[in-house]
């Protein structure tokens, strides 16, 4: 064995860990899922008959799969950008270093850390149509409120309200993270050449810096949004009428309501290849950026 | 290495070293039912010195098929299972379920004749019996008797036109007349095809493998709930919960559909006086019988037949009495119904009087595989329809549509 034959050894064996998770973790239940796809199955029986690609076709003809197509849409174009723009916010309110933020800190990080299914089950109380914390404020200022998650019309937006309060924190921190990375030297240098501290600085100092953190937490908020569902799933159960159901809610209803494992496995596999091209074009987008 | 392992879990103190464990998994949620199930089973534990039986709660019984098809799928199911018959099917076709013919015929101790048949219908695919009744229930109107008193009404409705009448009339300041269970769940559905059989409808055709509740007696019933909706008489229930009984008690309404297992509860709120009533009637009275039951999953056969010593505690005499004098719910046995112990309390329990009576019109639930996947279509259909999305007409015709590719 030569020299350069040892070291390729040495370094497929250090590379072997990670490829093997990666592989039994991964690749491996993404190839399964792409099987699956093409099979009917229901989960109790051991056997799984091939039927090509009639479980695309079947989604494809749903109305419902449809309606969670939009749902999803829906609920990703609402809560990234404003989910963003409110994260952002607090965390140049937060930057500024004053010590009393500590603690402002933790409290819009708690919601990030507490169990979303605790959480929902407040919210339920909270949006209660009559005796909820929500619409009784409403009340004092005259306004009669929806009866929020039985409304076909208020209960997404109730829902997105509530995944907004939870993620705030989380992109906070982020934000925080990217702000505080900026040296002040450059914010030093722009104001002896004379620029205003506040918008000035902001458009022509902080945001271009803050970008590659901006395009990160973008990418994984699209990623989050996608995959919403345990929200919906203690707070509406994907309805009324189908008005909170999202892609993988849609997949677990066909999975496990109906038995349909292949159909469910269908639109996982398509929910899978638009993520990755979401990704795909976000990269893009960036690199071209640079 | 399991093995051992195996081997070392059984080093626990005398009491646990038996030779045959096993496990019951069941979803019940009042404190009081699970206090005496706990008392039973000790006593079952006491009385078979070789056998050690373990109870788990998996939680709603409404969620449960998610969490089952991944223990089944995962080779894990419980030895056994308390739940709704209507189930059954679904796990005996995949064959994990065994069935308790050859053990009913072979144990001389055991009498089936004594269980009421509609219940072993329950809970028989295709000539063999896989799940044994529990307990049995149907459904019933529970209603507010101070807020009748205020509306006037001072008996209850017994049709569909003076049921609707009532709910108008108990419709008033800031209280609803009646709770519609809503969602897309099975507890709607089952709800709803009372009403289907009182308008003289049928769920399928007579050879099972066809939609028949399309039909205009489908349509009638459909559209009477629409209607208490229209009146603004009734309003829905928290989504996938129009079992909870909080509305009732804490006086948002006055009549709720639920069943005797509430006996406890009321008991215990003195505060509210709730009476009950049997379900509406129109072309005919129906109700829906439910009840639980307990499913047998293969395993070995020593566990098996461990588990089927449970099953016969269960079905037992003395075992049915006990737990209807203190749940509520209706006992599975002739005998254990005649008992002058039971029949002392019906006269003292007006409320399970109402269901006991009732049962002579139960209706059952097909038992077939695909009743879980047929009640969610109908599920999203009758809620569709109540929300006004389609006409009863169209989202029944539609639900049909559904189901029927079911059993292509």
């Amino acid at each position: 064995m030569t020299r350069g034959h040892r070291d390729a050894v040495a370094a497929y064996l250090f590379v072997l860990p990670a490829g093997l998770l990666l592989g039994i973790f991964v690749i491996y239940p993404i190839c399964e899922l792409c099987y699956v796809s093409l099979h009917e199955w229901n989960i109790l029986d051991d056997r799984m008959t091939y039927v090509a690609t009639a479980n695309y076709s079947a989604i494809f003809a749903d109305d419902g799969f449809w309606q969670a197509v939009v749902n999803t849409v829906t609920f990703t174009a609402v809560t990234v950008p404003v989910g963003m723009a409110i994260s952002l916010a607090l965390a140049l309110l937060l930057d500024s270093r004053l010590k009393a933020f500590g603690i402002l800190r933790t409290a819009l990080f708690t919601p990030v850390v507490t169990s979303s299914v605790a959480a929902g089950i407040v919210f339920v109380w909270l949006l209660n149509d009559d005796r909820g914390l929500i619409n009784g404020t409403l009340r004092w200022f005259g306004v009669d409120g929806p009866n929020w998650l039985q409304s076909e019309t208020w209960a997404m937006p109730a829902v997105i309200l509530m995944w907004l309060w939870k993620q705030a924190g989380y992109n906070m921190v982020l934000f925080l993270a990217g702000l505080q990375a900026i040296p002040s030297s450059t914010y030093e240098a722009a104001e002896i050449d004379g620029a205003r501290p506040g918008w000035q600085t902001f458009r022509l100092i902080t945001w271009p810096q803050l970008w590659p953190t901006t395009f990160f937490v973008l990418v994984v908020s699209v990623i989050f949004a996608f995959r919403a569902f345990d929200q919906m799933y203690v707070m509406t159960r994907g309805g009324p009428v189908g008005s909170t159901t999202t892609l993988v809610y849609y997949v677990f209803d066909k999975a496990f309501k109906f038995g349909d494992m292949g159909q469910a496995a269908a639109v996982s596999t398509l929910m899978l290849a638009m993520v990755m091209a979401l990704t795909w074009m976000q990269f893009r987008f960036r690199h071209r950026e640079e | 290495m399991l093995t051992w392992l195996a081997g070392m879990a059984c080093w626990g103190p005398p009491a646990q070293r038996r030779q045959v464990q096993i496990t019951l998994w069941h979803g019940m949620e009042s404190g009081i039912n699970n206090r005496v199930l706990a008392a039973k089973i000790d006593q079952f534990n006491r009385l078979h010195s070789d056998i050690l039986l373990e109870a788990q709660v998996y939680g709603a019984a409404d969620q449960l098929g998610p969490k089952l098809d991944a223990a089944v799928a995962g080779r894990t199911p419980p030895d056994l299972l308390w739940w709704a018959p209507a189930y059954f099917p679904k796990y005996a076709k995949a064959g994990v379920l065994r069935s308790v013919d050859d053990f009913i015929a072979q144990d001389p101790t055991f009498s089936k004749d004594d269980i009421y048949a509609s219940l072993w219908e329950l809970g028989t695919m295709d000539g063999e019996v896989y799940a044994t009744p529990f307990s049995a229930n149907n459904l019933a109107v529970y209603y507010n008797k101070a807020m009748f008193a205020r509306a006037g009404i001072d008996r209850p409705p017994q049709t569909w036109a003076e049921f609707r009448d009532a709910a108008a009339r108990l419709t008033r300041d800031g209280v609803s007349g009646f709770q519609l269970p809503i969602g897309t769940s099975e507890w709607t559905v089952w709800t709803w095809e009372c009403f289907l059989w009182q308008a003289g409808g049928e769920l399928l055709t007579s050879g099972k493998h066809e939609a028949a509740f399309g039909a205009p007696a489908g349509v009638e019933a459909l559209d009477f709930w629409k209607s208490l909706v229209k009146d603004g008489s009734a309003v829905f229930s928290e989504a996938d919960a129009g079992y909870k009984m909080d509305d009732l008690l804490s006086g948002r309404v006055a009549m709720v559909i639920n069943g005797p297992w509430n006996l406890a509860l009321l008991n215990d709120r003195t505060d509210v006086d709730v009476g009950v009533f049997p379900l509406p009637r129109d072309r005919q009275a129906a109700t829906n019988i439910g009840g639980e039951s307990l499913f047998l999953f293969r395993s070995d056969p020593a566990r098996e037949h461990a588990a089927w010593e449970f099953m016969k505690f269960v079905m037992s005499p003395d075992f049915q009495v006990d737990w209807a004098i203190a749940t509520g719910y209706l006992p599975v046995s002739k005998s254990a119904a005649n008992t002058e112990r039971y029949q002392a309390f019906l006269r003292d329990n007006p409320i399970v009087k109402v269901h006991n009576d009732q049962m002579t019109v139960g209706r059952a639930r097909p038992s077939i595989p695909e009743y879980p996947a047929m009640s969610a279509i109908l599920g999203r259909h009758i809620e569709a329809a109540l929300y006004g999305k389609y006409s009863s007409e169209e989202a029944l015709s539609r639900a049909s549509a559904d189901v029927d590719r079911l059993f292509q």
